[in-house]
């Protein structure tokens, strides 16, 4: 979640070999974290080959999240756009 | 019938008050502890991540987040039919004594100690760590920061976070150690272990050497004669990360002995409408009340309790201790509540020495720390928190999320023997209505030996949420009052 969330641990968890979930919020120039992240994973997801990749092979890819909610609002969704506090 | 007050409770992790009962003799009726708080994980663990719930559940709590984090960690070993490899097992096993270091630390010095150590009718200003400072020296004081925040930098090496660790992961854990990690570990576990030499010494000249103390101690309001529980070794010695449950009887004998995974077919919880904490006790012997003596089914768990459920400890030095403590107390098992607070220094100087044993095995740097996860399944963890038994059981769908969480955690196993403690120091202690600060402390004694953690053990949602709102008007006039399930 490092690129749609705020910084300033020093990386402890990459340290630890473990991703980034997020944990330090939004910056306050994001509007939605949930949203910045989705949109920084869609455009890398399948980057090769995307224009060739029917409906059911897109949706495969996005598949393999299984808990959208849970990871990119983990320590954020109290105050999101997804459930309108943030508008 | 007169109603006294004790909200809130100070001195411990979480929330909570105690309210006391008098009859018109102004003697002690009854006395409740009562859990006004909710938390609500286990619901909102459902339909998330399997591999996210040692990360989840270790924000139940600030004070013991490595307790959840690998109970979660072992359930998801379990869940995922993985066994972890021998060296993420003594990683695992390392990080877990360091967390016993800082957090035995924090409660003797800052928690239940200042009762003993300032005394437990000094005025409440006193009765905190700044009064420890006071009265022990200011570098003392630095001694007990300096050393709990080493059980924490341990931790923190190899969890990557102090305070809410990531390195747990089914089959193993993230990081193993290097040869640098392992020298930092090793000198400041040394000093640990000097640390908790001292801290038990310390104990001797202030607690053991005072006769009044002592008379406390093994006074008949704080005594307890209850079941004890714990994780034991295959020699039946104290294990904290892993072993088999055992319970012993009034008498130190074993009653049972069982595997994290048939909890469900030995352990039974009561409820009670006044508190959204449960009420556990052994199936085989069922509810009888809040009794304690012959044909009880209650159990203790935490320090004592695990003391007495053991034959022993598993390292020399404190091992000694644990036999001196037996000597001098009249045997095993031992009933009185405030022996938990020596029974916690003994564990903490366990702690120290085992760290520094696993520290020495050869192969603690070796990268060999993680096994292939299988399909997922159920799943059953337990580890000794510092405050007791804690098990975590989870169901998981066929794409590895959370369909059902369940958690018994330390301070509920302890609920029933907490509220029976309190009630009897009430009962001991205040007499013909004459009640005071320093006896209301003596009461709350009786419950702080145990360390409770109320942020942990309030997690289930019970049905009906017991509510008071209270209108007013404009004028700010008490308009009306709504009462639902009061």
């Amino acid at each position: 979640m490092g690129p749609a969330t705020r910084g300033g641990c020093d990386a402890q968890c990459l340290d630890a070999n473990m991703p980034c979930t997020g944990c330090h919020g939004p910056t306050p120039n994001s509007l939605d974290q949930g949203a910045k992240m989705m949109s920084a994973l869609a455009s890398i997801l399948g980057i090769e080959g995307e224009e060739k990749m029917s409906d059911e092979e897109v949706q495969k890819l996005i598949d393999q999240i299984v808990d959208p909610v849970g990871t990119f609002y983990k320590y954020g969704l109290a105050n999101a756009l997804i459930n309108r506090k943030v508008m | 019938m007169k109603q006294i007050l004790i909200d809130p409770i100070t001195r411990l992790e979480g929330h909570g008050k105690i309210a006391i009962f008098l009859n018109d003799k102004g003697n002690v009726e009854n006395a409740y502890m009562q859990i006004p708080e909710l938390r609500g994980f286990e619901k909102f663990a459902q339909g998330r991540r399997a591999e996210d719930m040692p990360q989840i559940t270790s924000r139940i709590c600030g004070v013991c987040p490595v307790a959840h984090h690998f109970a979660a960690t072992k359930a998801l070993d379990d869940a995922f039919n993985v066994e972890p490899t021998l060296v993420a097992k003594k990683l695992r096993e390392l990080m877990y004594c360091g967390y016993f270091i800082y957090d035995h630390i924090l409660h003797f010095y800052y928690l239940g100690g200042p009762d003993f150590v300032v005394g437990p009718d000094a005025p409440a200003a006193k009765r905190n760590v700044l009064g420890v400072i006071e009265k022990a020296g200011v570098e003392i004081g630095k001694e007990v920061i300096k050393h709990r925040a080493y059980g924490q930098k341990i931790t923190a090496i190899l969890g990557g976070k102090a305070t809410h660790p990531v390195c747990g992961l089914p089959g193993g854990v993230s990081k193993g150690l290097n040869n640098d990690e392992v020298k930092d570990i090793e000198t400041m576990t040394k000093s640990c272990k000097d640390f908790a030499i001292f801290t038990l010494k310390l104990f001797d000249d202030i607690v053991l050497a005072n006769k009044d103390y002592v008379d406390l101690i093994l006074s008949d309001p704080y005594q307890l004669k209850i079941l004890n529980m714990g994780l034991v070794d295959k020699n039946n010695k104290v294990n904290f990360y892993d072993g088999k449950i055992r319970v012993t009887d009034l008498d130190a004998k074993e009653h049972v002995k069982f595997d994290v995974k048939d909890y469900y077919n030995i352990i039974a919880e009561h409820v009670e409408e006044w508190s959204y904490i449960k009420f556990p006790y052994l199936k085989s012997i069922g509810w009888n009340g809040y009794k304690d003596g012959k044909g009880t089914g209650l159990y203790r768990v935490g320090p004592l309790g695990r003391l007495n459920a053991s034959e022993g400890m598993a390292t020399p030095l404190a091992d000694k201790e644990f036999k001196r403590m037996y000597k001098t107390l009249g045997g095993r098992p031992v009933h009185s509540t405030l022996a938990f607070h020596w029974a916690r220094l003994i564990e903490l100087l366990y702690a120290t020495e085992r760290t520094l044993e696993l520290i020495k095995e050869p192969d603690i740097t070796s990268d060999d720390i993680r096994n292939p996860v299988g399909k997922p399944g159920e799943g059953f963890g337990v580890v000794e928190a510092a405050r007791g038994t804690l098990i975590h059981h989870y169901k998981l769908d066929k794409d590895g999320l959370i369909d059902k969480a369940n958690l018994i955690v330390a301070t509920v196993n302890n609920a029933a023997a907490m509220n029976m403690s309190i009630r009897d120091a009430a009962r001991g202690l205040i007499k013909d209505g004459k009640v005071n600060d320093g006896l209301l402390n003596m009461v709350e004694m009786a419950f702080r030996a145990y360390d409770p953690c109320f942020g942990c053990a309030t997690h289930t949602l019970p049905g009906q949420m017991p509510m008071k709102v209270k209108i007013y008007n404009h004028n700010k006039e008490l308009y009306k009052t709504l009462k639902q399930n009061l």
